[in-house]
């Protein structure tokens, strides 16, 4: 009686875990999707904006509106169509090597999916395209901007709150184009939040199946896709924080050239891109750690039977 | 109505080809407005060669992106033969520069991935249903004229200033325009070089009777024209 009572226990734990775990991966997957969905909404924007002053050229020799809008959403079209080709393809690859069976309908559901989600996302770069205004693009020199700071405001800035004016420099250029940024701090903060959250369900799932003959089975079933989503969440942010600072920097070759034209070396206009980053990346991963481990606790304390990773 | 009709078109017949009356435009900036052009006024034939002169920042480039219809006046009235140009929002301005004008930058503004063929043949590409001529041959014919004739292939990059004006005078003419605005064209060019590309633009303009007007720093070039605008700083 003892021994069934034991194992009729271990097997209940072991079931609980699966459920929290089945949870946390749908909160997982959720993640997944905004944490991409702010991504490609910064990409595209910064792509669109790349792009401004041939839509601008377009315009000005007779283009209607819209024409460069749909040209931008056949570019982006094709981007989904290979990217999401090659994503499913590789997808497929990893679960025919670990020997387990795709959900077919799944898969195909994936590719419209990718590419709603892409065409979702051209909604905020659309509308830049269509409010622009080619005679202040096409002035030779700089736009017209009215959300420059005051005079006054730098002035606090650099004597209230001791910011050098090289910081400033770089802050303002950080925050130039503010709802790119927050849409960019608004992805690193996701991004931080879904790796913390991520590697502690793998250590919990660890901690709490360990050393039971059902946990020992679910561990060696699930290592490689969980190692897999970890190496996923880890590359998909490493490469869309680059491809942001890389399209970023093409939008700037030209203040780039100017700087250097003006006596700047090179290394310190790298400086300079890298002190951006690293301002980027502080303001938006350092609140995304911080939440994750509000969350943790959070679950931690309402659910006992959970243990608390080192995280 | 018909009434209407007729006293509309006898005030288009006592209106020049291009007529500009009372123009205003102001920017709107952090600290309060700046006007560029006040009280504008100015009258243009068709196929006069028309230069405007003044000191940076007096609206040159301004005034022609009004007549372009690359923007809107804060007041004031542009006519173009029948159509009001101050009024033309959107689609209807992107209509009118397409079929009545052709722009020339100082900076060039060729598109960087398309070759000089392409880029010439760029305004009309998304029209290319529309048009009852062979888009291609008229594109290449316009380059064998601005004597590129053998680097429709190159990719603006590989192209000289002076050569990269030549593509954008070209792309300028393709619709076959009414008026060409050429803003400062020779800016970015040596002496010799800029010579050489407004006598291409010259003779082009003259051959097709176009009006052209054209912003410019230089007192000599001005000197050629028909009739010079003086813009002096608000």
């Amino acid at each position: 009686m003892g021994w069934v009572e034991e194992r009729w226990i271990t097997t209940g734990a072991s079931l609980r875990y699966l459920h929290q775990s089945r949870q946390t991966q749908t909160l997982l997957l959720w993640s997944v999707l905004v944490v991409s969905l702010g991504y490609l909404l910064v990409t595209l924007s910064s792509l669109a904006s790349s792009q401004k002053r041939d839509f601008a050229i377009l315009s000005a020799v007779g283009w209607r509106p819209w024409h460069p809008s749909l040209m931008f959403i056949q570019q982006v079209f094709v981007y989904a169509l290979v990217g999401g080709f090659v994503g499913i393809g590789s997808a497929l690859l990893i679960v025919r090597m670990i020997g387990a069976f795709p959900d077919w309908p799944i898969v195909f559901l994936t590719l419209p999916g990718i590419l709603l989600l892409a065409l979702l996302c051209t909604l905020a770069p659309l509308w830049m395209i269509w409010r622009l205004q080619p005679a202040n693009l096409l002035k030779g020199g700089m736009t017209l901007s009215r959300s420059l700071p005051s005079s006054r405001r730098v002035w606090l800035a650099r004597h209230l709150l001791f910011i050098s004016e090289d910081t400033l420099f770089t802050l303002r250029t950080v925050l130039r184009s503010w709802g790119r940024t927050s849409i960019a701090l608004g992805s690193l903060f996701l991004s931080a939040c879904l790796l913390i959250l991520m590697i502690d369900a793998i250590l919990v799932f660890q901690q709490s199946l360990q050393g039971t003959l059902l946990g020992t089975y679910l561990l060696a079933q699930t290592a490689v896709p969980l190692l897999a989503g970890v190496i996923f969440a880890i590359l998909f942010t490493f490469l869309n924080v680059t491809d942001l600072f890389l399209l970023q920097m093409r939008e700037r070759w030209q203040e780039i050239g100017l700087l250097q034209a003006i006596g700047w070396r090179p290394w310190l206009v790298q400086r300079r891109f890298i002190r951006e980053g690293l301002l980027l990346a502080c303001m938006g991963t350092i609140p995304g750690v911080l939440f994750a481990r509000w969350i943790l606790m959070q679950q931690h304390e309402t659910q006992h039977v959970l243990p608390l990773s080192w995280l | 109505m018909h009434k209407q009709q007729n006293s509309v078109s006898e005030a288009a017949q006592q209106r020049a080809f291009l007529q500009v009356t009372n123009l205003r435009k102001a920017y709107a900036l952090p600290h309060g407005k700046i006007d560029i052009l006040d009280d504008i006024n100015l009258q243009v034939q068709q196929g006069e060669f028309i230069t405007i002169l003044g000191p940076s920042g007096s609206g040159k480039t301004t005034l022609l992106a009004l007549l372009g219809a690359l923007d809107t006046p804060d007041g004031g009235e542009i006519w173009l033969d029948t159509t009001p140009v101050h009024q033309l929002k959107a689609v209807a301005a992107a209509d009118f520069r397409r079929r009545q004008i052709g722009f020339v930058f100082q900076m060039f503004y060729l598109l960087p991935n398309l070759t000089a063929l392409e880029n010439v043949m760029s305004p009309l590409l998304p029209y290319r249903r529309e048009i009852d001529f062979n888009l291609r041959e008229r594109a290449n014919n316009l380059l064998e004229r601005v004597g590129l004739g053998h680097r429709t292939g190159h990719t603006p990059g590989r192209l000289s200033g002076g050569e990269q004006q030549r593509v954008a005078i070209a792309r300028a003419l393709i619709n076959q325009p009414r008026v060409i605005l050429a803003d400062e064209p020779t800016g970015n060019l040596d002496p010799t070089t800029g010579e050489a590309v407004l006598d291409i633009l010259r003779e082009l303009q003259q051959t097709g009777k176009q009006t052209l007007i054209m912003v410019t720093h230089n007192p000599q070039l001005a000197s050629g024209s028909d009739q010079q605008i003086h813009l002096g700083k608000q």
